[in-house]
């Protein structure tokens, strides 16, 4: 090897130079990031480490109007395993060994679960009861968790669940009346603000600032238990004997809006509620408030309304029926395309005379029928306090393919779809003295601190004077006492009514599909409860008073006397 | 001291050995050490002196590297340089062995895995591509101002740069380069050349960054300019956020030893290597960082002295590749810690956690000691 002598020296500082350079470059951002602009990477620093957790006190209750739990919220567990602590097998034979019998599973299978899981902690049971999730904790399994939760119970089972709705596994309402109060169930949420490390676990001793939950408040609901489990069981039997596809029986009390019991077919049963299976999603509407049918003749009490409170007829105008009147060449028939020859308003409605109802209605005009329709709360909601309620659909004079027609048709419930809630609070303000009153399920609501606020009932407007509902209240009388023996007679109680049997609409016609209803109150001169039976498609093709009102009038037996509303039936009136 | 008087044996050329270069060496250790608690501290709960506590790990590998260190020192370089070539084929051959039986971590393959240890053969190939450079340019026929031998030279630098980024390790292709133009800078390149270098360099970029440069390269590049962009900073400017998160929210004086939240919340991914000047941008501050720097400066005050008064060529350029490899990896892991760089995975010298790291760094220190041990002898003949 040969063995130069050193060049000359100053090129060994270039290399130094370049060092130094770079040196100053890093000098200057240190001094930029350290010292300059040292409070923005400080506060960084500690938002980066400050958590928060949003947590809510016990939810709110559901009380019906008497007080009894409809549905409330008890404290449990959820019960996890750290795969980690059961890696090693005798370990996780022993942990799973006591587990097992207190989650009531097999250890075998817990292990298999535990040890497949490629993420954290696993969940091996959601909502254990209290006392269970005490002895879990109290053996002190290693690898288990118990987290505290709490769960939705409904101790009346299924009853009134597609009124009440449920809640998610957040412990948000996501339908029924849980969706609709779930900020006053809920309360207001507390916040926890801490200092946490990288997974999110609070710092031993870090700051931590917390504001207070407020509790949610029960809610008394104006739902009877006993009313809705009777509502709901008619319903079933009905549906099975007329083997109808759906239906709805709602109980009302006219004078306030006060649901009493609201039972639909098909809806949410918790039973059998499976979120995975698309088609129990349709399950979660209300359909009482939801869908939209053609009420048919029911539509005539209304019509009759209008036209006795605009003064056009009274109950005893006659007219004569030829079974069929012309509207621009367009017949219009009666239902069974019977003649009636001679006959007064309330015979119209005895009869179910279409002809006659078209003959109130062009006594009224289009203008002021509609103004009628408008008063009973058509073609808008109806402010019921249920989520995704409709509208109803209305043709108006003002619409562009509005025709003549339309107004025959509409007077006897044709052409108009409503929901049954809405048709409900019609002829409730057709019969309680002319007030349309808002429908409502909640009564009242109870703090936490036991203070009760009543939920006022509210009414909308005024429809008709109270002369026209007395009248109406007495022709409806005359429709179920015709002075023979009717189906939605009652045995102990007056009542009035009006039956209404529609075809299902499709595009440009009718299907043979029908809907059978009747809506009928008791006892006739106060009502005290408002009572629809509409049964969706009975496919033995009763009408409305065929199949609806025999279970009105047993109902309203029942009913009246649960509410202890005195017998004032013919038989039970002692004349003086 | 008198000419012509000669120690016996051992005791020979210890009165030219540098303390002073050894004392800075042995701070930053001391300084590391202290570091390397405080990232570990909850990490590791075991015995103190246990081998799988990082401090006593690292306190070993220190003196076993310290050792070595001095007996590098008593060793003539001139044998290592004399030897170059065939270190250079071994540090060629461990490169392309460990893409084929290396350990990943990280998603890049450095280190040989050896039971408790685990061996990182860049950090020998670097020092071996030193040794090669300086016998080649001290060598008849390698003028750098002879642009073949200036092309010659670069072909020895290509294959371990070249190989070292496959693994991929782009930080120390870097110090490969840097290495080369300190050392055929010192060798006496001429202007002219390096010019046109520096030219074709600038051509071949765009081209590197198109085909050489992978999709997360390019990504840790542009997280530079906004480290916020991807997810938020939760994606690929994670590192460097919180990295300078940590220096930033240090200050002057910093939050003290194992007080720096980052850092002892697991905010920084790997705080006792790539990361460590993080914690002590966080717990010492700027202070801290000053000291450090004072350091390093010390180390390369040194390093440079002993490049001029080295006895000869080979002695001269070794170290001035010694000075570049620890420094340019100095500046590199600091600039990424700082967020001016991107993150390449390069430890900072003699204070990160790392046995190969610190055993190449200390014999790298034992080859310059033994430079400086020997320059007289060479006057003197």
């Amino acid at each position: 090897m040969s063995r130069h002598r050193a060049p000359g020296t100053f090129r060994v500082w270039l290399p130094a130079a370049f060092l130094a350079a770079f040196a100053v470059l890093v000098c200057v951002q240190l001094v930029k990031v350290q010292v300059l602009d040292h409070d923005r990477y400080a506060a960084e620093a500690r938002a980066v480490r400050r958590g928060n957790d949003t947590f809510y006190a016990r939810r709110g209750s559901i009380l019906d109007r008497n007080g009894n739990v409809l549905a409330t919220s008890v404290d449990t567990w959820d019960i996890y395993v750290s795969p980690r602590a059961w890696k090693d097998a005798e370990r996780a034979a022993n942990a799973s060994a006591v587990l097992a019998p207190l989650l009531k599973a097999d250890p075998a299978k817990l292990r298999v679960t535990v040890q497949q899981s490629e993420g954290g902690d696993v969940l091996l049971k959601r909502d254990v009861d209290y006392e269970t999730g005490r002895l879990i904790l109290k053996a002190a399994i290693p690898g288990v968790i118990a987290l505290a939760n709490t769960a939705r119970m409904t101790p009346e089972g299924d009853t009134g669940a597609s009124v009440l709705g449920f809640i998610g596994q957040d412990n948000v309402g996501l339908a029924g009346i849980e969706a609709q109060y779930n900020d006053i169930l809920q309360g207001k949420p507390g916040r926890a603000v801490y200092e946490r490390d990288t997974t999110g676990e609070p710092i031993p001793f870090g700051q931590y600032i917390a504001i207070k939950p407020e509790a949610g408040k029960d809610l008394v609901l104006t739902i009877d238990r006993h009313l809705q489990a009777l509502a709901e069981e008619r319903l079933a039997q009905a549906m099975k004997d007329h083997r109808a596809q759906g239906g709805a029986l709602i109980m009302m009390d006219p004078a306030t809006g006060e649901i009493l019991a609201m039972a639909t077919s098909p809806g949410l049963r918790y039973s059998t509620l499976d979120l995975s299976d698309n088609k129990q999603i349709e399950l979660l509407r209300n359909r009482a408030v939801t869908d939209l049918y053609e009420p048919g003749s029911v539509m005539k009490v209304i019509t009759a309304a209008a036209a006795i409170d605009a003064g056009v007829v009274s109950p005893n105008t006659e007219y004569v029926d030829n079974g069929v009147t012309y509207i621009y060449d367009v017949p219009i028939r009666n239902w069974d395309n019977n003649v009636y020859g001679p006959q007064t308003m309330t015979g119209v409605l005895q009869n179910s005379i279409n002809t006659g109802a078209v003959f109130m209605a062009q006594a009224l005009g289009a203008d002021l029928f509609h103004k009628y329709m408008d008063a009973f709360g058509f073609g808008r909601p109806t402010g019921i306090d249920l989520s995704g309620e409709a509208s109803g659909i209305i043709r108006r004079p003002a619409d562009r393919d509005w025709s003549p027609v339309d107004l025959a048709t509409q007077s006897f419930g044709q052409s108009i779809s409503v929901t049954p809630v809405q048709m409900l609070t019609a002829i409730a303000a057709a019969i309680n003295g002319g007030n349309l009153v808002r429908p409502h399920l909640v009564k009242a609501y109870v703090g936490a601190d036991g203070k009760r606020e009543e939920v006022a009932p509210e009414i909308v407007s005024r429809a008709v004077s109270a002369q026209t509902s007395a009248a109406i209240r007495d022709m409806l009388f005359q429709v179920v006492n015709p002075g023979h023996a009717h189906p939605a007679q009652p045995k102990n109680y007056t009542a009035g009514g009006k039956s209404g049997t529609a075809n299902v609409p499709i595009p440009n016609g009718y299907d043979d599909r029908q809907v059978a209803s009747f809506v009928g109150f008791a006892p006739a001169d106060d009502p005290k409860v408002l009572i629809m039976v509409k049964l969706d498609q009975n496919q033995d093709l009763m009408t409305g008073t065929q199949a609806a009102a025999p279970i009105f009038a047993s109902l309203a037996d029942e009913v009246l006397a649960y509410l202890n509303v005195r017998p004032d039936a013919p038989k039970y009136v002692v004349k003086p | 001291m008198s000419i012509g008087y000669s120690r016996p044996g051992a005791f020979r050329g210890w009165d030219r050995f540098d303390y002073l270069l050894m004392l800075a060496s042995l701070c930053l250790v001391g300084f590391g050490l202290v570091l390397i608690h405080s990232g570990s501290v909850n990490a590791y709960s075991g015995p103190v002196a246990s081998f799988s506590n990082p401090v006593a790990k690292q306190t070993l590998f220190a003196v076993v590297s310290i050792g070595a260190m001095l007996l590098v020192s008593k060793l003539d370089y001139h044998y290592l340089t004399h030897y170059a070539w065939v270190l250079y084929g071994l540090a060629i051959l461990s490169l392309l062995a460990i893409l084929v039986i290396g350990q990943t971590a990280y998603g890049s393959t450095r280190w040989f895995d050896l039971g408790p240890i685990q061996v990182q053969p860049s950090e020998f190939a670097k020092l071996a591509t030193v040794l090669t450079l300086a016998r080649f340019f001290s060598e008849h026929g390698g003028d750098a101002r002879d642009l073949r031998a200036l092309v010659l030279s670069l072909l020895i630098v290509i294959p371990p740069a070249g190989l070292v980024f496959i693994e991929p390790d782009l930080g120390t292709s870097i110090v490969f380069g840097a290495i080369w133009i300190g050392v055929v800078l010192v060798a006496g390149v001429s202007r002219g050349h390096l010019m046109v270098l520096g030219a074709a360099c600038i051509a071949i970029a765009p081209f590197a960054w198109t085909f050489a440069v992978a999709d997360y390269q390019v990504e840790r590049i542009s997280v530079l300019v906004d480290p916020y962009e991807d997810q938020g900073g939760l994606g690929a400017g994670y590192n460097n956020i919180q990295a300078e998160i940590a220096v930033g929210s240090g200050q002057l004086l910093g939050k003290g030893i194992t007080n720096g939240e980052q850092t002892q919340f697991g905010y920084l991914k790997v705080p006792t290597k790539d990361f460590i000047f993080s914690v002590l941008g966080e717990e010492t501050g700027f202070a801290g960082a000053m000291v450090l720097f004072s350091l390093f400066i010390l180390l390369l005050w040194r390093g440079i002295r002993a490049a001029q008064i080295a006895g000869d060529t080979a002695g001269q350029l070794v170290a001035v590749g010694i000075v570049l490899l620890i420094l340019t990896q100095t500046f590199i892991n600091v600039a990424v810690n700082l967020g001016l760089f991107p993150v390449t995975g390069i430890p900072l010298p003699f204070v990160s956690q790392g046995g190969s790291s610190l055993m190449s760094m200390f014999i790298s220190l034992g080859i310059l000691q033994s430079i400086i041990m020997r320059h007289r002898a060479y006057r003197q003949t």
